[in-house]
């Protein structure tokens, strides 16, 4: 019996579509007092219940707007589900979008100390990974420098050498990234499929269905934010490939 | 594996306990020691110095007698307001006594006196019986009557509504004869406070209740379970250097490019203190003791908590993009806030310390309750802050109606004009602004060298810990709904 990691219960998610959103206090008085501040329930996710072993690899698909961005950031804790309950039974490290937490005006070094605390890590071990990271990037005397003064693939070069230092316990994956040119795309592929490989948990969204079926034990076919299918890899991504 | 976790965890929560103990203690004791002397007696005045009438001219061997109730026990000093056109040679004599007994007396020489200014008799707080009244004996001695000197009393207080008559207790009579009224007077009492005794008692009580609340957490160690310490314990373990990182990102950001860099921290109040010191010490014509240090201790006050509001209201929206992101507990944003406000308010209160030691004050022991109204009003800010952010989130609104609130706040906090020139019906509403407790506790300590009385400190206490807690609950309601609006 293997044990789980995450545990997703009858998870929903509701957002509201103001018929007009307001964020402006003159416009909800008024709207207040013509009785338009109506809303509408928009359920982004609903009812969607799965369990994940540890050291398992689960793929999720489904169409633009199905809601897979939105359970990931469900199981990452950034929105709180209005229905249902996520228990996760290890730290998890998202990885939605690359230097998220950068700051342009702050040098290499600044910003690999902050994204990392950001990222939930403590001091000594940052100071530890430091050398790594730098030597990882290939920035060299760059990581001295403000961010402002990058290229867009150094940029992406570092943020990437960021959020990979270490084997998270489950690793979020929202498509597989490979960044930066020719060399460090090879590089950070590989770096992906060593994360993913080795007994780390891994949650992998993705629109390549040969990447899914390549990777994944088991698949979840998100659809209008319920659960459309779940079950083997080989046997969802057969049905989705038909439709 | 989980058992050895929690006993690691018991032996450092029961380290912490002690030290905290300690720390507890300790800092008890220190204010102790600084406020002991000025909450132990208190000093009362009563006074009317209103001068309607004079008294006949006062000729040589006249003796004026004055019944005053008391109001302490230690007798402090009697001002009275003597009428001398001209110079006159001889002395007055102020004998006070207390039933038969004289307690004291002080003698001018006349030509000291100037006419309508009043003339301060020391009595070196000398002990008085608690019950009974208090007679001052005025007697004159001069070798020629011929020119005038007398003193001043009067009849009616004018109350602004309306004018009440002086009560009959307190008998004035010159040459033995009756006198409707009672002298032009100031009369200075010290009286014992049970401010002290009161003071224990609380620290006592906090001390149990701390002792208490660490004996549940080491048992709930025991059991495994959480309660708030250790949860908080934990997240400040797991924080402290996230919010490290922001501070120092908060700094960074904010000087970088600029040649003085920090310099800006210090010169910035100083610069506006010079501005606000041109202008009010030559177009207004105010005359506020040690006007500088007074407008100096205003504004990085006044300062440190607009800053902090601000950073706080935009600490949501700004960090959209890592609310968004990843996960970290929401507070986090407005804490680093004031927490780099507050790295930049110590770098300010050098150039405020160095201003006060040019100025001719000089530091006393209650300089180190420094600390304390600033924590109160970082407190104080956070609460605001958080309201504020959270605020801001929804209605966007907020930004742009703070900045109109945080000028009137200005002129509402006696940054640069004295207190009195406020009306007398308005002034208990006046202090009710949390600033003002701030500003004036700060005030105290640099300019006055003593500890204000324990009203300011549970006023600003007060003022901290309700608007944080109220802070806090708005916060936590809607942080949820936060990032379906960023």
């Amino acid at each position: 019996m293997s044990e789980i990691m995450l545990s997703i219960q009858d998870v929903g998610v509701c957002f509201r579509m103001d018929a007009n959103r307001t964020t402006n206090l003159k416009e909800w008085v008024v709207r207040g007092l013509k009785r338009q501040n109506k809303v509408e329930d928009f359920w982004a996710l609903r009812n969607v219940s799965f369990n994940v072993n540890k050291g398992e690899v689960l793929g999720l698909i489904g169409r633009n707007g199905a809601g897979k961005s939105t359970l990931l950031k469900v199981i990452s804790g950034i929105i709180k589900p209005q229905e249902g309950t996520v228990e996760r039974a290890a730290r998890i490290v998202p990885m939605l979008e690359l230097g998220s937490g950068f700051d342009m005006e702050l040098t290499g070094t600044e910003n690999i100390f902050l994204n990392g605390a950001i990222l939930g890590y403590t001091k000594q071990f940052l100071e530890q990974q430091y050398d790594g990271i730098v030597a990882y990037s290939e920035l060299g005397n760059f990581i001295n420098m403000p961010l402002k003064t990058y290229s867009s693939g150094m940029l992406a070069r570092l943020a990437f050498s960021v959020a990979t230092m270490v084997k998270p316990d489950v690793l979020i994956v929202d498509e597989i990234l490979a960044v930066g040119d020719e060399h460090f795309q090879k590089k950070s592929r590989e770096r992906m499929m060593e994360l993913m490989g080795g007994g780390t948990t891994v949650l992998f969204v993705s629109h390549n269905i040969a990447q899914i079926r390549s990777m994944c034990q088991h698949v979840v076919w998100l659809e209008h934010g319920h659960v459309k299918m779940m079950g083997e890899a080989p046997d969802i991504c057969d049905q989705y490939a038909r439709e | 594996m989980a058992s050895d976790k929690e006993t690691t965890r018991e032996g450092t929560m029961k380290r912490y306990t002690f030290r905290g103990l300690g720390v507890l203690v300790i800092l008890f004791a220190l204010i102790y020691w600084i406020v002991a002397q000025s909450w132990a007696v208190v000093t009362t005045t009563e006074s009317n110095t209103d001068m309607q009438y004079v008294l006949p001219n006062l000729t040589s061997g006249t003796v004026v007698e004055q019944r005053l109730s008391k109001n302490g026990t230690q007798l402090a000093e009697l001002t009275l307001y003597p009428s001398i056109p001209q110079a006159v040679q001889g002395t007055m004599t102020v004998q006070a006594l207390d039933g038969d007994a004289v307690v004291g007396a002080v003698s001018f020489s006349l030509d000291t006196l100037k006419n309508m200014e009043g003339v301060t008799a020391s009595f070196n707080n000398a002990s008085v019986s608690s019950s009974g009244d208090l007679t001052f004996r005025i007697v004159v001695e001069r070798e020629e009557n011929d020119s005038f000197f007398s003193l001043y009393y009067w009849k009616t207080i004018d109350t602004g509504r309306y004018q009440v008559e002086a009560s009959g207790l307190d008998q004035l009579t010159v040459g033995g004869e009756a006198v409707e009224g009672r002298l032009s007077y100031a009369l200075s009492m010290l009286r014992p406070t049970n401010a002290l005794r009161n003071y224990l008692i609380v620290a006592g009580i906090i001390i149990a209740a701390y002792l208490a609340l660490m004996v549940w957490t080491l048992r709930c160690c025991k059991t495994g379970k959480n309660n708030v310490v250790i949860v908080l314990y934990e997240e400040v373990k797991r924080y402290r250097y996230l919010i490290e990182r922001l501070v120092s990102r908060d700094f960074n950001t904010k000087y970088r490019q600029s040649i003085l860099g920090v310099l800006w921290s210090f010169l910035n109040p100083l610069l506006t203190m010079l501005v606000y010191y041109i202008v009010f010490s030559t177009v207004f014509k105010s005359n506020i003791p040690n006007f500088p240090v007074y407008l100096l201790t205003g504004i990085v006050m006044f300062n440190f908590f607009s800053e902090a509001t601000s950073m706080c209201l935009e600490s949501i929206t700004c960090n959209a993009s890592l609310i968004t992101k990843v996960y970290v507990p929401k507070y986090i944003y407005p804490l680093s806030r004031v927490m780099s406000s507050l790295v930049n308010l110590v770098i300010s209160l050098i150039p405020l310390l160095i201003v006060t030691l040019i100025t001719g004050l000089r530091f006393t022991k209650s300089l180190l309750l420094l600390p304390i109204p600033i924590l109160c009003e970082a407190t104080f800010a956070l609460g605001v802050g958080m309201i504020l952010a959270t605020s801001n989130v929804f209605f966007r609104d907020t930004k742009f109606l703070w900045s109109v609130l945080i000028m009137m706040w200005n002129f509402l906090t006696p940054v640069f004009y004295p207190e009195s020139i406020i009306p007398a019906k308005l002034i208990t509403l006046y202090h009710m602004n949390p600033l003002y407790q701030f500003v004036y506790f700060l005030r105290c300590v640099l300019i006055d060298n003593v500890t204000p009385q324990p009203i300011t400190y549970l006023y600003c206490i007060l003022s901290a810990i309700i608007p944080l807690l109220l802070g806090l609950y708005v916060f936590r309601k809607h942080q949820n709904r936060f990032v379906l609006y960023l």
